[in-house]
């Protein structure tokens, strides 16, 4: 690197650390971003893909279960046991509801989720200690709402105006902004006023069974009133559901980050150049060849920036440790392209700071090395 | 390619005028001069006289309004800013009133750069000379070490400028100035910002430069004093030449 370069950063520590910790904040706020973003998206369907089922049924025109609504009977489950290479069948019921500890008047929203305790299908599938319900009146509570809610096994939540008995801590069932419960069907069934409702269906299909026909015989069987869903196609339904809520607000996020750090470099290379205005007449007035004032500048945006980058990339995972000690529902998962295509926007834009910064060397003149004295 | 040529620096009719405020200013007017190597001249006149003007005219950073300007044979009215660059990182040294010496560099980086831009120049006028006519160009280039002790500075050589004497700073801006084997060096003012002690051993360094280096030294001041010294005086007064004292 240019020895002047060095010098600009070396000469004004106060400043350079200033700088870099700006544009550093800058580089966080855009690689946390994407980091609670990839959290999320684990997170968000983390329970599906650890779920036994081949096959979801849900209410017509539901398509996931993050934000759609599905209701039917129980009653619904009898014809579908009896298509043709279904296995078994378990009925889930989905509930909003609110938790807090016995003793603990401040609740939260939880997605309280009713399964089969005798199929077993839709239970956590990361149990971390404990149990699984199977009693009335117990219940798994997903790791980050324990936490936040500051409850251990065998402690008491209430759950709407019931209490259970906490057996169980689970992990994968958080969703960032809400997390999962897990009960027998019969507590969230009768949770609700209505008796005999379900939210979906969880088939297993015999080994030998073509998904496809399932798929046809169980429409028939329901008369076409019912939404079905392969494994996969499932999955990706509520993936794309839950991109189209975070992807918005994660491009416009990293976008401020962007504006800021083209904003930031941007200023204090002009304020550089203006301030070493004498030095870089006097290398013109030297002889400097054409670009090296130039490649000055740019080694300067690199440098700052690339620092930048090392310390947001040292800074990110405590930081992110600290964020989820203080908050557990916050759960961020730092991927290393993600991190690549950070730091390649970030140098990229410093080139951008640094070819607006370069134009005001055009306004420096060689003769200026006389200004101290007369025409 | 670069002519060579008995003088070193010709003037022949020059004017020069600016213009600002819808106003133009005659600052030099039909000026004709010549300077040869081993020469120190000494350009006298008082504040306004457009010593400055005369000197930025040699060293290619205006371009005059009449008249022409050869520098070692070159009419360089003819030439591109990077060409002028590279003649003045190649043949040109300077020594400034205030030093302006980089204050975020060391003494042997200060020095060090205007080898530097001699490099750059000298890499790029490669391109169209003998490998025989490069080595020409670069064996009599000194060596940082060479400079700082030729000067008394070898010493101070990991020092930044603000760091230096006043005297100490002019040693070594007049290192820098000859860093690139310069054939002409420019001082304007050189003694000004100095006691008249160190101001004399200034001088003196810079006629040691012209007649023990064979180099031309063209020194724009306003102190008389320095006349002693000087190979020529030449008087410059609203923008002519007054007087030539050989």
């Amino acid at each position: 690197m240019n020895s002047y370069a060095l010098g600009v950063i070396h000469k004004q520590p106060m400043r350079s650390a200033m700088t870099i910790g700006g544009i550093s904040l800058s580089i966080l706020l855009i690689l946390f971003l994407f980091s609670i973003y990839r959290g999320v998206s684990r997170g968000a369907i983390e329970y599906i893909a650890g779920n036994k089922a081949e096959l979801w049924v849900l209410q017509n025109h539901s398509t996931n279960i993050l934000r759609s609504m599905s209701i039917m009977p129980e009653s619904n489950t009898h014809p579908v046991r009896r298509v043709t290479g279904v296995r078994q069948v378990s009925p889930m019921l989905f509930l909003l509801a609110t938790i807090c500890a016995e003793h603990d008047s401040n609740s939260v929203t939880v997605y309280l989720a009713g399964y089969d305790l005798s199929t077993g299908v839709g239970a956590p599938s990361a149990l971390l200690v404990g149990r699984l319900p199977a009693a009335a009146g117990e219940v798994v509570l997903d790791e980050a709402l324990a936490k936040r809610l500051r409850l251990r096994l065998g402690e008491r939540a209430r759950i709407n105006d019931s209490l259970f008995r906490v057996v169980g801590i689970c992990s994968g069932a958080n969703m960032f902004v809400i997390q999962y419960a897990f009960a027998s069907l019969q507590d969230v069934q009768a949770l609700t006023a209505v008796p005999g409702l379900i939210s979906a269906m969880m088939v297993q299909t015999d080994r030998d069974a073509q998904i496809n026909s399932v798929k046809a015989g169980i429409h028939a069987a329901l008369s076409g009133e019912v939404a079905v869903f392969d494994r996969a196609t499932f999955l990706e339904n509520n993936r794309k559901e839950m991109s189209t809520g975070i992807v918005p607000l994660l491009y416009t996020n990293a976008l401020i980050g962007t504006v800021v750090l083209i904003a930031v470099l941007t200023l204090i290379l002009v304020i550089m150049i203006l301030e070493r205005r004498r030095d870089l007449a006097v290398m013109k007035a030297l002889g400097a060849p054409p670009g090296y004032l130039g490649r000055i500048v740019f080694q300067l945006a690199i440098f700052i920036v690339s620092l930048s980058c090392g310390v947001a990339l040292v800074v990110i995972l405590p930081l992110m440790a600290v964020i989820q000690w203080i908050s557990p529902e916050i759960t961020g998962e730092l991927w290393l392209t993600d991190a690549a295509i950070t730091c390649t926007v970030a140098l990229t834009m410093s080139c951008v700071s640094a070819f607006v910064a370069v134009r005001r060397l055009k306004g420096i003149y060689p003769m200026e090395v006389f200004s101290s004295t007369e025409r | 390619m670069i002519m060579e040529d008995a003088f070193v620096v010709e003037l022949a009719k020059v004017s020069k005028d600016y213009v600002g405020g819808g106003e133009t200013t005659r600052v030099l007017t039909d000026i004709s001069f010549q300077a040869s190597p081993a020469e120190l001249t000494l350009l006298l006149g008082p504040s306004g006289s457009g010593k400055t003007t005369f000197l930025s005219l040699v060293a290619g950073f205006t371009q005059p309004t009449a008249g022409d300007i050869r520098l070692f044979g070159n009419d360089i009215h003819r030439y591109s800013a990077t060409k002028l660059a590279a003649l003045r990182a190649l043949r040109l040294g300077f020594v400034f009133q205030s030093f302006l010496l980089i204050d975020s560099l060391t003494v042997e980086e200060n020095i060090e750069l205007v080898r530097t831009f001699a490099r750059f120049a000298r890499k790029r006028e490669g391109r169209g000379r003998s490998g025989e006519e490069i080595a020409r160009g670069s064996e009599h280039r000194p060596q940082v070490t060479e400079l700082l002790d030729r000067f008394g500075i070898a010493g101070l050589r990991r020092r930044y400028p603000p760091q230096l004497s006043q005297g100490e700073r002019q040693r070594v801006a007049i290192a820098r100035a000859i860093a690139n084997d310069a054939q002409l060096i420019l001082a304007d003012e050189p003694t000004a910002s100095l006691h008249a002690d160190q101001g004399l051993e200034v001088i003196e360094l810079l006629k040691h430069l012209a007649t023990e280096d064979n180099r031309s030294v063209i020194v724009a001041s306003h102190d008389t004093r320095l006349a002693e010294y000087a190979t020529r005086t030449v008087t410059l007064t609203s923008g002519r030449f007054k007087s030539v004292r050989e």
